[in-house]
């Protein structure tokens, strides 16, 4: 069974926080906010890491009980100093419940305030089981962005390798149901060098998420295609078809198809679909109307820069350079020219 | 042929003097669309012009589009965009140009929503992997 690692309570977390952990790790902890907590069960110290090897799933026997709980079973766990009782629920899900350290015959010995407690008062919440089914959803999400990376991957240089350069392939949605097909086609165009501007030759790749429900899932399906493929928005472009569907095209260089390709001759380990770069925000400023810009940072609408580029404003672009074909726009329309 | 209509700062006495004339004018539909025309290029919006037929060489569909000459044949090898020969040479359909265009303009948006929601949308799949509760 994966997944059940000994993991603190949230109360539990609190003691950790101000009596355990080292001030970078309590940090990282009091900075996030309560939905948004990295997984308790990763929680980096002695004492959470031996619980999690003591209270595997393997070995439920043979833990010694903390005999001054009669209340609930509560189990001890030692790692050097530091002393925790840990409790196993009903779903083998082994959950730290306090934590302090060794102090032989003194009153601030663990066991002896452990000893003092409300025990039932210990036991996991409602916060606690919804903490816990927060981050099991999590890891199946980010397992599910994985998967979509690596079908990716595979489409990819799969359409390299095509007679017609494309590639169709299924899509499970996180629960393993069929949420819809991506087809990647891998087009080479020659360079364009008329007078008013110069193009390099390019590759083309072309993602069309055909079947797919619109909404969070076949948005969140298309992000982990761009991670794969060209993780910048700026490489990207819509591309509408004659059936009415929209195909998205980004441009990219020989050497990323070859890494993509290299990425599917190994398996799901390599960086590409294990740790991709998240995707790079637009790389220059636009000019926009004033009475958009409002509205759209409001509500998080995209508005349409001079340039003709939609983007989603967010942060001050005060440092990045602005947008070429903004600034020239921008120039025709002021009075002095 | 297809016309861009650029107005800068120092066309706004024109543009308020047309709107003066189309406002005593009698109302009729082409007033109220001449109307939003005058408005559009107002808020300083370009207006692009061309007669219903008239057709672009895919140099000019390449310009306007801001894309690479390969780029437009290949959308009319494909057929994403109709096109006529003229001797050797190939046309578009300065209406179908523009349609395009304004598609594109729709998958662009949906496209840098799709990049700005990352967060919500993770929060809301969560959520629903979760269950209600």
């Amino acid at each position: 069974v994966s997944g059940l690692i000994a993991r603190p309570t949230l109360a539990c977390l609190q003691v950790l926080l101000t009596d355990v952990l080292e001030s970078v790790e309590r940090k990282r902890f009091t900075v996030a906010k309560h939905a948004a907590l990295p997984p308790l069960d990763a929680i980096d110290h002695p004492i959470t890491r031996h619980c999690a090897t003591q209270f595997d799933n393997r070995a439920n026997a043979g833990h010694e009980r903390i005999k001054s709980a009669v209340a609930i079973v509560a189990f001890k766990a030692k790692s050097g100093p530091w002393r925790a009782a840990v409790y196993m629920d009903n779903e083998g899900q082994p959950w730290i419940i306090d934590v302090g350290r060794r102090h032989d015959d003194d009153p601030s010995d663990f066991y002896r305030l452990f000893a003092a407690k409300d025990h039932q008062a210990l036991l996991p919440t409602a916060d606690d089981l919804r903490q816990l089914k927060l981050e099991r959803a999590t890891r199946i999400l980010e397992a599910w962005e994985r998967s979509v990376r690596s079908t990716a991957v595979t489409a990819v240089a799969a359409a390299c390798k095509a007679p017609d350069n494309k590639c169709k392939l299924p899509v499970q949605d996180p629960k393993g149901a069929l949420a819809g097909h991506l087809t990647v086609e891998v087009e080479r165009l020659a360079a364009d060098t008329s007078d008013a501007h110069e193009y390099p030759a390019e590759i083309i790749v072309s993602i069309d998420l055909g079947g797919w429900a619109n909404g969070p899932l076949s948005r969140a399906a298309m992000r982990e295609v761009a991670r794969v493929v060209a993780p910048s928005e700026d490489s990207w472009d819509a591309e509408p078809q004659s059936d009415g569907t929209m195909r998205y095209v980004a441009s990219v260089n020989e050497v990323r198809l070859r890494q993509i390709e290299a990425a599917s001759e190994v398996d799901d380990s390599h960086a590409i679909v294990a740790t991709p770069p998240v995707i790079a925000p637009t790389s220059s400023a636009h000019y926009v109307g004033k009475s958009t810009i409002v509205d759209a940072v409001v509500n998080g609408d995209a508005v349409r820069g001079l340039c003709g580029r939609w983007f989603v404003p967010k942060h001050d672009p005060g440092d990045l350079p602005i947008c070429l074909t903004c600034e020239a726009a921008r120039e025709r329309r002021s009075p002095t020219g | 042929m297809v016309t861009r209509l650029r107005p800068d700062s120092a066309d706004q006495p024109l543009l308020e003097q047309i709107q003066n004339l189309i406002a005593a004018a009698n109302r009729t539909e082409f007033t109220a669309e001449l109307e939003l025309l005058v408005d559009l290029l107002e808020s300083g919006s370009e207006v692009v012009c061309a007669l219903p037929d008239s057709s672009m060489t895919p140099t000019e569909v390449a310009a306007y589009l801001g894309v690479s000459r390969p780029y437009v044949y290949r959308l009319l090898d494909r057929g994403v965009l109709p096109c006529h020969n003229v001797g050797r040479d190939r046309r578009v359909p300065t209406a179908s140009v523009l349609d395009y265009a304004l598609r594109r303009d729709d998958g662009r948006r949906v496209l840098a929503e799709t990049f700005a929601s990352a967060e919500a949308d993770r929060q809301a799949l969560i959520a629903e992997l979760a269950g209600a509760d």
